[in-house]
């Protein structure tokens, strides 16, 4: 079943051409996957460093670390980066482009040139983006409501202007996938035998595709207020700002689900290699992955209760997003009873899914509260949405990537990472993350609301917990990308299948050559097919 | 040229896969527009007057021919197509040829349009002379959401145009193939099904005629 | 060819149908009319020049998904638009 793969030096997409250039012009997914994954963890840093200061002023009450102009600005810089810079493009456009022919025994993405355009459209509004943030420094916070936005005297064009392009990159290589997915699958292999990674990828696809656009347009419309006064949605002309809010989450609201849907991808792969089994029902994620897709652009009133919409729109909108809430369970739920009575061996990248399903029923369960009309007037605002949304996004995004990180982390650079240290810092990161953001709940809960940099002294013992929790956060993601950056050079050498994971992707040598796999991939046995299966190679058997 | 990309297994598949993703970005183009349909509904209930006065106030001739004009070019560009497929690149080109002049003809009446509307004093955000002189309230709203539309819809025509013109020049030439003509069609009548809506919508609907 | 030029005849009778019926009072009708007929026509237009007969499953499916958001978003906006206090469709 598994191709040959006697490696030579240079036979992987890492060698042959070393020189930048023929970096900076390939086509080839695996090293434009790469490159994306380089430039989003940057982002990561990037507004991490923004959150670990906005976090530091909020240590005492009043002004202490910056202004509360420098803090507006900081808050808007700290969403947009990791919103559209990091969230978005990190697992599909990095991931996603790496693996996703692999896991359909494809030799590329149908359009390799679309792909590479992608990511310097990306490139070109990240540049945009930032030059805005860090030139005049936009304060309306990612959202860019009208009529604040429209009338704000800090430079909010540009920031508009960078996210329209990255708008685009996200439609391109969303275009792209579905494409491949529909066109370029290995002789054989249907559908409901790809990999669940592939089917939340396409997914997320599917939502960039229909749903962006909206947005392109909506920022384009908050950028003519901004410069001419249209009055597009000025009262006082005929407009109503509440169908700026309506179409600004028409696509902001699917967005989480850009965010998270690749990031259940990961979990899917990783449970089912780390508790060698397949999944509890590959059926029931599939349905859940479809109805997640579909559902999630029902739900986007759900941001809007306080802002005057029909009583009728907000009951309508609280229920369709527990809806959402309960593809979400039966994910959870097969997650689980994958893991029950699987042969589990607890590595980094278990450690982060078992991180990840805490914290996701977590944000899942405020989720659904915060879904209640009648809660939500009272946490509306607050920090207990802050927290809510950091546990889906962190404690759900940020976790699945590092798991992703770990777990393909052989297969893309041909190295093992050491293990206690990834250990160590999965534990860490969880830590971390609960310190900074469980305090954040009781905050929103006393009353204390987002984007202010001032509260009463009494609600400061909370706060301070949750700048140390930053702080653990903080060191968490750095240590780890030392020890990864040392084991670049100084790694073991890692066999093609370090996991012995029955994943596609795993089938070619690890790192994959140039054209992924030499001859046609043989995709008889099922992706998660543990069965009867002896590790498929090296010395290492099962315990 | 002949030649199909390494990746793909056959030249078929590859334009299939093509086909499909023209079909994808349709989409979501559609839905580039879906905010400003949205638009108009919405301030349409609000101020059915205003809007029924600004239909009315547009030119419902010019706006027409307008639309005569795009469909004859989706005509011509889908029999172009056929041509092409069946092996007669003369005519093709001359079929796509006339969709690209017709998508000026089209620019230029537009044009003409807008040049009337900045004499008549309508501007996007309810400046100008036709405001100030005692509009309804909501009329701003119409023509700013006119400008915009109608804007957005005339710039995908002359990109529809163009990739149009640089194909017919191919055709001319000999090196396009009809598969990939189809996919320069394909968009172009995604830009007239747009118009298709936005005519009655900002020509047509504006009641009983004075 | 012979599919274009009815297909075409079709468009171009109904866009003067069009024209013709705006020109009389409709009240109430005239919207509803107009969005028909215009439907129709785009209808014509994805079925016979953009090929959706013959077009595989795939592509029918995306055609299909961009209507359906139109789908969603109006009508779901459309509680809060049509059923909002300020905007008295409601009896108050």
């Amino acid at each position: 079943m598994t191709p040959t793969t006697e490696r030579h030096a240079g036979e992987s997409y890492l060698g042959g051409e070393r020189t930048l250039r023929s970096w900076l012009t390939t086509r080839d997914h695996k090293r434009i996957g790469l490159m994306f994954l380089i430039a989003t963890s940057l982002f990561l840093f990037v507004g991490g460093l923004f959150a670990l200061l906005l976090r530091l002023e909020l240590l005492a009450p009043r002004e202490t670390l910056m202004g509360p102009m420098t803090y507006n600005r900081m808050f808007t810089a700290h969403g947009v980066v990791m919103v559209w810079l990091f969230m978005i493009p990190a697992i599909p456009s990095g991931f996603g482009n790496f693996l996703l022919p692999l896991m359909i025994g494809a030799n590329d993405v149908a359009f390799p040139r679309l792909n590479l355009a992608s990511f310097y459209i990306y490139v070109a509004g990240a540049v945009v983006a930032l030059f805005g943030l860090f030139m005049g420094g936009a304060d309306t916070g990612w959202t860019f409501y009208v009529p604040y936005s429209a009338q704000t005297a800090t430079a909010v064009v540009p920031v508009l202007i960078g996210v329209f392009i990255l708008g685009w990159s996200s439609i391109v290589t969303g275009v792209n996938f579905i494409a491949t997915v529909h066109t370029m699958r290995a002789k054989g292999l249907q559908w409901m035998q790809m990999p669940l990674f592939v089917w939340a990828i396409y997914g997320t696809s599917v939502i960039q595709v229909l749903a962006t656009p909206v947005l392109g347009l909506v920022l384009l419309l908050i950028g003519m207020e901004h410069l001419f006064d249209w009055g597009i949605f000025d009262p006082r002309r005929g407009g109503d700002p509440v169908i700026f809010q309506h179409l600004f989450w028409f696509y902001s609201h699917p967005a989480v689900y850009i965010m998270v849907l690749p990031a259940m991808g990961v979990i899917s792969e990783v449970v089912c290699a780390f508790s060698r089994k397949n999944p509890l029902s590959y059926q029931a994620i599939v349905i859940a992955t479809v109805g997640i897709t579909f559902f999630g652009f029902l739900a986007w009133g759900h941001h809007m209760f306080t802002a005057g919409m029909s009583t009728f729109a907000a009951g309508s909108f609280g229920i369709l997003s527990m809806v959402v809430a309960i593809f979400s369970a039966i994910k959870v739920f097969t997650w689980t009873g994958t893991l029950y009575q699987g042969s589990i061996s607890l590595k980094a990248p278990l450690l982060y899914v078992l991180a990840f399903l805490f914290l996701f029923v977590f944000g899942g369960m405020t989720g659904v509260a915060v879904a209640t009309m009648s809660l939500d007037v009272h946490w509306h605002d607050t920090y207990f949405v802050v927290a809510h949304f950091h546990f889906i996004m962190v404690g759900g995004t940020l976790t699945a990537f590092l798991a992703a990180v770990h777990y393909w982390f052989p297969k893309v650079t041909g190295r093992n990472y050491p293990e206690t240290w990834g250990v160590a810092m999965a534990v860490l990161v969880f830590i971390g993350f609960n310190v900074t953001f469980v305090p954040q709940f009781l905050l929103g809960n006393l009353g204390m609301p987002r984007r202010y940099y001032d509260y009463p002294e009494s609600m400061q013992w909370l706060h301070v917990i949750s700048t140390g929790g930053s702080w653990l956060l903080g060191i968490a993601l750095l240590t780890t990308v030392l020890y990864l950056a040392w084991s670049l050079r100084h790694g073991a050498v890692a066999t093609d299948n370090p996991w012995h994971s029955a994943g596609f992707e795993w089938r070619t040598a690890s790192p994959p050559p140039p054209y992924n796999f030499p001859g046609s991939p043989a995709l008889h046995r099922g992706a998660y097919d543990y069965t009867g299966q002896e590790p498929p190679e090296g010395p290492a058997a099962l315990p | 040229m002949a030649e199909h990309a390494a990746h793909f297994e056959s030249l078929a598949r590859q334009q299939t896969a093509a086909r499909f993703a023209m079909w994808v970005f349709l989409a979501s183009e559609l839905l580039l527009f879906a905010g400003l349909f949205f638009l108009y509904m919405c301030y349409r209930l609000y101020w059915p007057a205003a809007f029924a006065s600004g239909v009315g106030h547009n030119h419902a001739l010019l706006g027409t021919v307008n639309t005569i004009v795009l469909i004859t070019a989706s005509i011509t560009v889908a029999m172009g197509l056929r041509k092409l497929q069946h092996g007669a690149p003369r005519a093709a080109f001359r079929l796509v040829a006339t969709t690209v002049l017709l998508a000026g003809l089209f620019l230029v009446v537009k044009l003409t349009e807008y040049g009337v509307h900045i004499d008549e004093g309508i501007l996007p955000g309810g400046r100008g002379r036709y405001f100030a002189e005692g509009a309804l309230p909501g009329e701003a709203a119409f023509f700013t959401l006119y400008w915009l539309t109608t804007g957005l819809h005339a710039i995908h025509v002359t990109v529809g145009a163009g990739v149009l013109l640089v194909m017919a020049w191919r055709i001319r030439r000999g090196t396009l193939r009809a598969a990939q003509l189809e996919l320069g069609a394909l968009y172009w009548h995604l830009v007239d099904a747009i118009w298709i809506f936005l005519w009655p919508l900002y020509y047509l609907t504006g009641g009983a005629p004075k | 060819m012979r599919t274009y030029a009815i297909t075409g005849a079709a468009l171009l009778a109904l866009t003067l149908l069009s024209y013709g019926v705006s020109r009389l009072d409709l009240g109430g009708a005239e919207m509803p009319v107009a969005m028909a007929i215009a439907t129709v026509k785009v209808g014509l237009v994805a079925v016979y020049f953009m090929h959706l007969r013959h077009a595989p499953a795939g592509e029918r499916l995306f055609a299909l998904s961009g209507l359906v958001m139109y789908v969603v978003l109006f009508g779901i906006a459309a509680t809060d638009v049509f059923l909002r206090r300020t905007t008295g469709f409601l009896p108050q």
